[in-house]
């Protein structure tokens, strides 16, 4: 009795853990990881959610660190529901990224979790 | 589970500072259907069919390789043996065949086209033969197009009437294109145990076995080795090396994989096979000798290397095997002398010699690639070093191939240059003794009992 409901939780786990991992490899799709890297002034983090924020795209995650006087930050930012393609939302970036004397590299999240995920 | 910083900085470093790439995505097309008497409605088909299978790869690769991030060299198309294609045709020279192709090849902005093919290894069929006849003309005349020409298998053994045709065949290719260095050569390859789902030119074609349309990719990455080495230091074992090696490559093919999945998404036909090789360019860096010279070698070429390179080639090939579901192609290290830039400065250095490649071919792939022999070799010597690499392969049960260009007017020495993927290298010295007598005895080396496997 008890082990038929072990078997059952763990049947129950199963299908949760398979419906999270579905749910992860659609979402992947449209989520993009912007890298961000420059000499450490105000202002630069602002400049690219401003971006962000006028083509309605949603950011889910932000890390940011200084290494010798060097900004680096990295964002994932979810596409669903944006106003414009991905490409001129790139572009946008990048171009932003060349006015501003930063390296901002725009790509999709799933190549990352192709190469550093089993 | 999150990603973090670091491993979205290292996949950042690898794009950007060591220059992972994926070398190509190639469309293997099957043109049987173009088969008929008259070769100008064949080769109008041949050029119809692939515009029409092939017409979206260039801007989807693009558009792919914007998204994710990571540039994609190289846009190929690999066809069916024109061989048999062109077999009904009435006529037996098929350059017209060929420049169609590279019609076809042009307008659709591709880098090459693959598929000027035979398949000879025990007999040639009179399509056989006047494909093998038409291809200095066809090199000659186009500028994208890729020939090559199976002479050997484990199965089958050497057809050496093809080896001394090709011998011949080189020489008069070389000849055709004497103004730019004998260049034609450097598309055309000789091979033993081909392939027929390989995507590297320029011995991709699109074996019977296939399907109607399929897309495979190529993956590179010597410069991500070489830094993951370097990282480790000199005190390291060699199983630690191993090991580090196997990660990365596991982490370049997945990216391959991505990449090749998605293009043939895109553009509605299968995905067919992951090609786990470490092709080098001649970018500085992006080369397979550094990653040799980096495990502790003074220079590639010195003892050790065969053995180095027998090492760096299983480890890539397991960490590779575990990242896809279909590994195929020629699926191991490179070593074509003119497109590494370090590889083509130890033959100029005397370091490397043509006798220890040919010893490193029998631990990786493909062979004797991209060397560039005196103008002055013999057809007979050009068809012993045929004869030799293919043996290699033969016994060995593995592919293996010859790229060689005799430069007309060069000497051993003298630096060659081929511009682009095909880089340049110095041209290497040919042992000077004969063996045209045993080349012209012709007929067949039997299948080894190696064959026997059934």
């Amino acid at each position: 009795m008890k082990n038929k409901t072990a078997g059952a939780n763990m049947r129950a786990m199963a299908v949760q853990t398979r419906a999270v991992a579905d749910s992860r490899r659609a979402t992947a799709r449209n989520r993009i990881v912007i890298a961000v890297i420059g000499s450490d002034r105000p202002g630069i983090m602002a400049g690219v959610t401003a971006i962000l924020a006028a083509r309605n795209a949603n950011i889910l995650d932000v890390s940011q660190t200084i290494m010798s006087d060097l900004f680096t930050m990295v964002m994932l930012v979810d596409l669903q529901g944006i106003s414009c393609k991905f490409a001129a939302l790139k572009q946008e970036l990048e171009a932003h990224g060349g006015r501003q004397g930063l390296s901002i590299i725009v790509q999709h999240e799933e190549l990352f979790r192709a190469m550093h995920r089993v | 589970m999150a990603l973090s910083s670091e491993e979205i900085f290292e996949t950042l470093g690898m794009i950007h500072a060591q220059s992972l790439d994926i070398r190509t995505v190639t469309m293997g097309i099957d043109l049987h259907e173009c088969a008929g008497p008259d070769i100008r409605r064949v080769a109008r088909q041949v050029y119809d069919k692939v515009m029409r299978q092939a017409e979206r790869l260039v801007p989807v690769a693009e558009e792919v390789s914007q998204e994710y991030g990571i540039p994609i060299v190289n846009k190929r198309v690999a066809v069916t043996p024109v061989a048999w294609v062109a077999a009904a045709c009435e006529t037996r020279d098929y350059t017209l065949i060929a420049m169609e192709m590279d019609r076809a090849a042009r307008d659709l902005g591709i880098d090459f086209i693959g598929g000027f093919s035979a398949l000879v290894q025990k007999d040639m069929t009179p399509a056989g033969r006047a494909l093998i006849a038409s291809i200095p003309k066809a090199l000659a005349q186009t500028s994208r197009l890729c020939a090559s020409v199976n002479i050997g298998t484990t199965k089958a053994g050497i057809n050496m009437d093809a080896v001394a045709l090709l011998g011949q065949t080189l020489k008069e290719a070389a000849a055709l294109t004497a103004d730019s260095e004998g260049g034609a050569c450097a598309r055309l390859v000789v091979f033993c145990n081909a392939v027929e789902d390989n995507p590297f030119m320029a011995g991709a074609f699109c074996g019977a076995g296939e399907g109607d349309g399929a897309l495979s990719v190529g993956i590179s990455g010597p410069g991500t080795i070489r830094a993951v080495v370097q990282a480790l230091g000199r005190d390291v074992d060699l199983q630690t090396l191993a090991e580090e090696i196997k990660r990365v490559a596991f982490k370049i093919t997945r990216a391959g994989e991505l990449v090749g999945r998605r293009c043939a998404a895109r553009l509605g036909v299968p995905f067919n096979i992951v090609d786990l090789s470490l092709a080098p360019t001649p970018a500085p860096g992006d080369s397979v000798a550094d990653i040799l010279e980096a495990m502790g070698l003074d220079k590639a070429g010195s003892p050790g290397t065969t053995a180095a390179l027998a090492l760096l080639n299983d480890a890539v090939k397991r960490g590779g095997a575990m990242a896809t579901s279909h590994a195929g192609g020629m699926s191991g290290a490179f070593i074509p002398v003119s497109e590494d830039a370090t590889m083509a400065r130890r033959a100029a250095e005397g370091a490397l010699t043509i006798e220890k490649l040919e010893a490193m071919t029998a631990v990786c792939s493909v062979g004797l690639d991209m060397i560039i022999v005196p103008g002055d070799t013999s057809a007979e010597t050009l068809s012993g070093i045929i004869a030799d690499e293919a043996a290699i392969g033969m016994i060995n049960k593995k592919t293996t191939a010859v790229r060689i260009i005799p430069a007309p007017g060069r000497q051993a020495g003298d630096h060659v240059e081929f511009g682009g993927l095909l880089g340049g290298g110095p041209v290497m010295p040919v042992n000077p003794h004969s063996c045209a007598v045993f080349v012209r005895r012709g007929g067949r080396i039997p299948a080894p009992l190696q064959g026997l496997s059934n």
